[in-house]
């Protein structure tokens, strides 16, 4: 086996490692996730809705309600009330989202109207729905085909979609029916044929044996603002009226999901991904320089590789390489997870730019803090005193980097909102490797400060592309030519 | 070969040398014994030779190439066993045996066939699936041995490797050496039990404080010469240790009586129980012998035991 591969091997395989690419790689696909979900669904209504239908058997008046999300699919444990005659009739929806009741008695012949409500619980909060009149002409002993407007699209989040529900005779099935949508003036909806409509339909949908059913036309940017009307047929052609007794449906206009522009994606990502990195890639950096080079050279075990055919030099070197590439491997997986995550919910990737720097970013600090444990294993002499140093460095240039400068700077009595302060705070950035990400966000966003809250122009204020590659490459450069010069030049 | 040319070794400006000016040869086909007090410079110089510490001045050359500035082909021809093996404790032995064969370029069906060749040798292959922080100091120094013969070198420098093995340990250890000494390779056993080198050596370098102060040749080490006496007496006192003064030098060892330096010839011994006896003293042993390399070493550096 060829050294330099033994030793990728035995970093990627030591268990502190792998627990903590999982920990960096999960974490930060998991706050993708939370992005990812939560800003997805910001056009999508969360409130429930209740679409309504009805039978009549004899003098048994079935009202057939339908609970559904936004996308049309069912919810259920939601308590559905039916008023009739100041009496109230209730039903839970079942796991298909159905809360069916019958009203007894109902007169014959005369045009009646059911109030219905429901109630569902919203952070643990019962919420009432307001009441709507549901008019039943019992000429007609099943209310047929309704059709809902705006129902989403999981896929692409446009609203350009129709919930079916059909009520036969007795609660049965919808027979076969096509469905077919035309784009149309909403002017002109009077005056033109449903013959027409069918006839100039840029998309049909043959449905059959369903009480509920979603349909999903395929959209483009192009069709934003376009009502589409909607006229539906049964096996023979004929035309199925709706349960308003129109003719004709109207769906639209469509509004399509817009997505998020390349800076709130990258906002999400400073606020997520980036956070998690900054915190665990020192760690992940700095004890598996201890763990694998630190350690080795300071109880010994080294010596048992620098008798071979080897120099000095090589070795430091293919160690550092190792270490290298779990971290690379952790940030390049991290950022990976991330973009694929953000595009599955929010349907862009961040830029390669972007990701390019990202990489960069985190790379970066933890090479810096990898070669700064490299150096200080030839500045110390015993195990203890390495792991002390590689402590403290974790504890002063990564975990209190962020306050050590405010409290600096408050005891200097200067004020958080002046030039000088916002200085001295981008110079505290440059002299920590933990302060590499937030000149990175600050050059990307051109906000600066513990919670990103102070717009400034980066370049005023030294923060441009050169600088912060100039600055990258030298945390990383200075601290491992200490650290190899030393492995050449002493025992 | 290795050729140690005026080597030292300084560690700080604050204490001597460990190692002052040491001019040493190991020949090919020779076992050559380093002997001297702990301390003496024993370990820095072989830790120079195989080059784990820098000289600060002075050269070392293994099969003529520079333990320093041509590392890769000299170490290449250098087998070290440390006095206290130390390794990544979680490998495994056959494991870290090929990361190690990999630095000599062995390929990779070869690497296996020695490594197991020699783990079998060392009297390891039972234990090969334990970690190494599992195995004993012994086994730790029979892998040692494996592992630094790997790459086949020509040169081996054992650092008091036959101090902590058991008996079957020792003598595999010497029948190894001189296994390697009849395939030509120049081989190095420091140690601080002289009885050990002087049976194996076939010559013996003495330093002390860092500095080489004599090499005795195989001869020299059969006729090392001077007559001692070793002496018990039931009734030893302070009149008994006056008494042997005039005819040597005697020390304690253990409850017997060692004189050497002796002021007499060989033919004029028997005076010795002869005064003894009638001054009243019960002799229950009186036997003259050569000296051993232990006395000539404690003569040699002026440190009586």
């Amino acid at each position: 086996m060829r050294p330099i591969a033994y030793e990728i091997r035995r970093t990627l395989t030591s268990k502190f490692v792998i627990l903590m690419i999982v920990a960096i790689v999960g974490l930060a696909s998991l706050l993708a996730y939370e992005n990812g979900s939560t800003f997805s669904t910001v056009n999508v209504p969360t409130t429930p809705e209740l679409t309504t239908g009805y039978y009549i058997n004899g003098q048994n008046l079935t009202m057939v309600g339908y609970f559904h999300d936004a996308y049309g699919n069912p919810i259920d444990h939601i308590t559905a009330y039916y008023e009739y005659n100041n009496t109230f009739y209730s039903s839970i929806a079942n796991k298909y989202g159905f809360a069916n009741a019958t009203i007894p008695s109902i007169p014959t012949g005369k045009p009646l109207t059911v109030l219905v409500n429901f109630t569902y619980e919203k952070f643990r909060q019962p919420v009432s729905s307001t009441h709507s009149a549901f008019q039943i002409n019992p000429v007609n002993l099943f209310s047929g085909l309704t059709v809902v407007n705006e129902i989403f699209n999981p896929n692409n989040r446009s609203n350009l979609g129709m919930l079916a529900l059909y009520v036969g005779p007795n609660g049965s099935a919808a027979p076969q029916i096509t469905f077919y949508f035309s784009p149309i003036n909403l002017s002109k909806v009077s005056s033109t044929s449903p013959a027409s409509l069918k006839n100039n339909s840029t998309f049909s949908f043959p449905r059959s044996d369903f009480v509920e059913t979603t349909i999903f036309p395929k959209v483009t940017a192009a069709d934003k603002g376009i009502y589409y009307s909607v006229v539906a047929t049964n096996a023979s052609g004929q035309f199925i009226g709706l349960s308003d007794s129109s003719p004709v449906g109207i769906i639209g206009p469509l509004s399509l999901y817009t997505k998020l522009s390349q800076s709130d994606l990258q906002s999400l990502v400073f606020s997520g991904t980036s956070q998690i990195l900054g915190f665990l890639i020192p760690i992940l950096a700095i004890f598996a320089a201890y763990l694998t080079y630190g350690k080795d050279r300071t109880t010994g075990v080294l010596e048992s590789v620098l008798k071979r055919p080897i120099t000095r030099g090589e070795i430091i070197f293919s160690r550092f390489i190792s270490n290298s590439v779990a971290i690379i491997g952790a940030v390049a997986l991290s950022m990976l997870f991330s973009d694929l995550i953000i595009n599955h919910y929010l349907g862009s990737y961040l830029s390669a730019y972007f990701d390019a720097y990202f990489v960069w970013t985190y790379v970066v600090e933890g090479l810096s803090f990898l070669a700064l444990v490299y150096m200080f294993s030839h500045l110390v002499k015993s195990q203890g005193a390495l792991l002390g140093a590689a402590i403290a460095i974790f504890v002063v240039w990564d975990l209190f980097w962020t306050i050590i400068p405010i409290a600096i700077l408050s005891a200097l009595g200067i004020g958080s909102s002046t030039n000088t302060y916002l200085s001295a705070e981008v110079l505290f950035n440059y002299i920590s490797p933990a302060g590499y990400g937030s000149l990175v966000q600050t050059f990307f966003t051109g906000k600066i400060g513990l919670i990103a809250s102070t717009s400034i122009n980066p370049a005023l204020f030294g923060i441009t592309a050169p600088l912060l590659i100039t600055a990258g490459i030298l945390w990383m450069v200075v601290p491992f030519a200490i650290a190899y010069s030393f492995a050449v030049k002493r025992d | 070969m290795i050729k140690i040319e005026s080597a030292t070794k300084i560690y700080t400006n604050k204490a001597p040398p460990a190692v002052d000016s040491l001019d040493l040869d190991i020949l090919d086909g020779q076992i050559l014994g380093l002997v001297g007090l702990n301390g003496a410079g024993k370990t820095t110089s072989i830790r120079m030779a195989s080059g784990i510490i820098l000289p600060t001045s002075g050269h070392v050359l293994v099969d003529g190439h520079d333990i320093v500035s041509d590392k890769v082909k000299a170490a290449a021809q250098i087998g070290w066993i440390p006095e206290l093996p130390n390794f990544e404790p979680n490998a495994k032995p056959v494991e870290l045996m090929r990361y190690f064969a990999g630095f000599y370029g062995i390929p990779a069906e070869k690497a296996n066939q020695r490594i197991t060749t020699l783990l079998t040798k060392v009297g390891l292959a039972n234990d090969l699936d334990k970690k190494l922080r599992n195995y004993s100091q012994g086994m730790k120094k029979r892998f040692a041995i494996a592992e630094s013969i790997v790459g086949d070198p020509k040169n081996v420098l054992f650092d008091e490797t036959l101090n902590g093995l058991d008996p079957e340990g020792v003598v595999f250890v010497r029948n190894l050496m001189f296994e390697m000494k009849k395939e030509g390779k120049a081989i190095l056993l420091s140690s601080h039990i002289l009885s050990e080198v002087e049976d194996v050596a076939d010559r013996v370098a003495i330093i002390n404080h860092g500095k080489l102060i004599k090499i005795l040749t195989r001869n020299e080490l059969r006729t090392l010469g001077k007559t001692i006496v070793k002496i018990s007496v039931d009734n030893f006192d302070d009149s008994c240790l006056k008494l042997l003064k005039e005819f040597g030098e005697p020390r304690f060892d253990g409850h017997d009586v060692i004189l050497s330096d002796l002021t007499i010839t060989d033919d004029q011994l028997v005076r010795i129980p002869e005064s003894m006896i009638k001054a009243g003293y019960r002799i229950r042993q009186f036997t003259p012998m050569g000296e051993t390399l232990e006395e000539y070493f404690f003569e040699l550096i002026g440190e009586k035991q």
